[in-house]
């Protein structure tokens, strides 16, 4: 081969034969690229296919919460007790701040937090999650967010508002700040004004935004609305003017309640001292207490009517019977049991329209304990009452069959036993109704409710009439008199208990009922240790009495029973034409 | 038989495109469905939030104290109150009212029993100023 016979379109190496196996193992090695890949697919397709669907899930699904709202409460007229409003909270999370100290700087100043407890609390850098502030203005919410910081965010929380405020404080009660109840209807209705959380189950895409419903979503459960019986005009006139009374008369506390005898709702319910439930921080147990319902005190002169109720019934005395009630002092066994004046010889009316103990024991002791004890255990006393609400107490009671006469002697006239206010309101239900004993309740029902008859209408009548001269001339209680509205009630006033006696402190208090031919309401105050001077219940309570009877009866739109001479300054005169 | 395939595959081109379209869409609009409820949300909160601030605004300690300090009125007694009967109005015992007005003054002794029945209370004379929150205010 001559060396011009090489072309350049030829090649020796392409005439000389490759080895057969080349090419099969370039086959055998594709082939085996394919099988590799067709494995790896049936791992990931078929054998740990729940592993890697998992995966992607967790990167993509969130199981989101939806909240729901907490339920509102709202007085009989609709208007808004409690209700829960979102606010922003200030959050952390410690594992991803940006620890530049000039930005943690400005927010510590806007949080009014140092910049060492800032930092203290975001230490630890494996935590997600840390409150730094809950419940903050919008406005210090958005100046935060103006900071973008980077770990730092702002998430809404619902908070509890209470726009009535300290009025109603005691009845609403309150929620802690995870939304729980902790007193009064917030804690007795939890259950159905916590509503239920639901869930979804969505897909994210990158910018968070919500792109699939993965179809396992759980509706929210809104908790129920409640609304109480407490009416809450009443219910204010009712705090303020008691507060008036507890500040000028210098007294530790004081207490009012307020009953519809028709339906035997509780139109309202107010002690002083209260609290401001919006901000409930700092609060003292006096604050806290809800007196009305949880401080049981010896009940003084309002058992009287109870006494001489029971003789009517049993046909021992009719109203004019004649007590020989001398010179205001009775010795019994070691005691002396004292009027606070002489009253001499005096009629059963005169008994409870000058509330004379002497008089209250003579037609007691004429009657076995045990009814003495039945008709003071029908009308409620030493029992709590039927009613779902917290802190309620009975008072005490004692068995009749451990009674000495000098027990059933004192408890004549109120000591001896205890009661709470609640009780007493509720027990002169006998008197407004007739005779009947009602149930009480905090939930509107607006119907009249039917009750127990305990003693006969015929006798429970005369009663009242005796209740309705204790505020007229020579009773013990003139000040409970109101502009237009016939009124009548029982005085008490009784000694606290200290130490091992009775020392020179005192309650005074005033149960009574408006208007007095057909009693609507029924309003039962307690003043306790006033210390300026007076402490008769007709002196400290009745006028609280009195102004609350004017105020609630006026706001029912009720029409006074009596002459009132008009103050009317001027007349509209007819348009002309 | 070529031509059938070719169709074929055009048709699950298509169908897969117009899946891959849909699902899209669906996304999209569920994203914007989202964001209308979270609004519904957040409408909501804050008309709660507002109605808690009216009621802020218009309880009886805030009517009473500026009625009082700020407009100069007083508190509303039975003596400067005309209480007019509704026309017809069914009584507490039964009987139906006459639907003339009472009297300036209602006048009842107070030994008689009368029937209690709702009224509507009207406050006496032009200088009257009826409050929604409160009608137990009148100017002196």
């Amino acid at each position: 081969m001559s060396r011009k016979s090489v072309q350049f379109t030829s090649s020796p190496l392409l005439a000389s034969k490759t080895p057969i196996w080349r090419s099969q193992f370039i086959v055998a090695l594709i082939a085996l690229g394919f099988l590799g890949l067709i494995v790896r697919a049936a791992f990931v397709q078929v054998i740990e296919n729940d592993f890697f669907k998992h995966q992607g899930v967790v990167r993509f699904v969130r199981t989101q919460d939806i909240p729901a709202d907490r339920g509102k409460i709202f007085d009989r007229n609709g208007q808004i007790l409690a209700s829960s409003v979102a606010v922003p909270s200030i959050f952390a999370s410690p594992e991803e701040l940006d620890r530049d100290i000039s930005k943690l700087t400005q927010l510590a100043k806007l949080l009014e937090m140092p910049l060492q407890e800032l930092q203290n609390r975001t230490k630890d850098e494996d935590k997600g999650f840390v409150w730094l502030k809950r419940m903050v203005d919008e406005p210090l919410a958005d100046q935060v967010k103006a900071l973008k910081i980077r770990g730092i965010g702002v998430r809404k929380e619902y908070k509890r508002i209470y726009p009535e405020g300290e009025a109603v404080a005691h009845v609403v009660g309150y929620t802690t700040i995870e939304n729980n109840g902790q007193d009064g209807a917030e804690l007795t209705f939890n259950k159905n004004l916590t509503g239920h959380m639901g869930s979804r189950r969505i897909i994210k895409n990158r910018f968070g935004e919500a792109v699939e419903d993965m179809g396992q979503t759980v509706e929210p459960v809104d908790g129920q609305d409640l609304q109480l019986s407490i009416d809450s005009k009443v219910q204010y006139f009712a705090y303020q003017k008691l507060k008036d009374a507890v500040l000028e008369h210098k007294a530790a506390a004081g207490s009012v309640v307020v009953l519809d005898v028709n339906t035997g709702e509780v139109l309202a319910l107010a002690n002083y001292p209260s609290f401001t439930p919006n901000s409930h921080t700092n609060l003292t147990g006096a604050q806290l207490r809800n007196r009305a319902i949880t401080d049981t005190f010896e009940p003084g002169s309002t058992m009287k009517p109870f006494v001489v109720g029971l003789a009517l019934e049993q046909g021992i005395v009719t109203p004019d019977t004649i007590i020989q009630t001398g010179g205001g002092k009775l010795a019994m066994g070691g005691f002396t049991i004292r009027d606070d004046s002489p009253n001499g010889a005096i009629s059963v009316r005169q008994v409870i329209q000058k509330s004379s103990n002497i008089g209250a024991v003579k037609i007691s002791l004429q009657m076995p304990p045990q009814q003495l004890w039945g008709i003071f255990t029908q009308v409620g006393f030493g029992q709590k009452p039927q009613v779902p609400f917290p802190g309620l107490v009975g008072g005490k009671l004692r068995s009749y069959k451990t009674w000495h006469p000098i027990e059933q002697a004192t408890m004549s006239y109120g000591y001896g036993l205890s009661v709470s206010l609640f009780q007493l309101a509720h027990a002169y239900t006998l008197f407004a109704r007739e005779g009947e004993i009602i149930p009480l309740t905090l939930l509107k029902h607006d119907e009249h409710v039917s009750g127990v008859r305990v003693i006969s209408k015929e006798h429970a009548d005369e009663v009242r009439q005796m209740l309705h001269m204790v505020a007229g001339p020579g009773g013990t209680a003139p000040k409970a008199q109101t502009m237009g509205y016939s009124v009548g009630g029982k005085t008490g006033t009784a000694h606290k208990v200290q130490g091992n006696g009775y020392g020179n402190k005192y309650r005074g208090f005033f149960v009574g009922m408006a208007p007095i031919e057909n009693p609507r309401i029924i309003v039962a105050v307690m003043i306790d240790e006033p210390t300026d001077g007076f402490y008769f219940g007709g002196d400290v309570a009745a006028p609280v009495f009195s102004q609350t009877v004017q105020q609630a009866l006026r706001v029912m739109g009720i029409q006074p029973d009596m002459r009132v001479k008009p103050q009317i300054v001027a007349k509209a005169e007819p348009e002309s034409f | 038989m070529t031509r059938l395939n070719a169709l074929l595959l055009i048709a699950v081109l298509c169908s897969a495109f117009y899946l891959v379209r849909t699902q899209y869409d669906s996304r999209r609009l569920y994203t914007e469905y989202d964001h209308a409820r979270s609004e519904a949300r957040r409408l909501d909160l804050e008309r709660e939030r507002l109605e808690v601030e009216r009621r802020s605004q218009g309880t009886s300690l805030r009517v009473e104290k500026v009625a009082k300090e700020q407009l100069h009125m007083k508190n509303v007694t039975p003596a400067i109150t005309q209480y007019v009967l509704e026309p017809n109005q069914v009584l507490a015992n039964g009987e139906r009212s006459t639907a003339e007005p009472l009297p300036s003054t209602p006048v009842a002794p107070t030994t008689q029993p009368r029937p209690v029945a709702p009224m509507k209370t009207q406050v006496a004379g032009s200088l009257a100023l009826k409050n929604e929150s409160s009608s137990r205010i009148e100017m002196p």
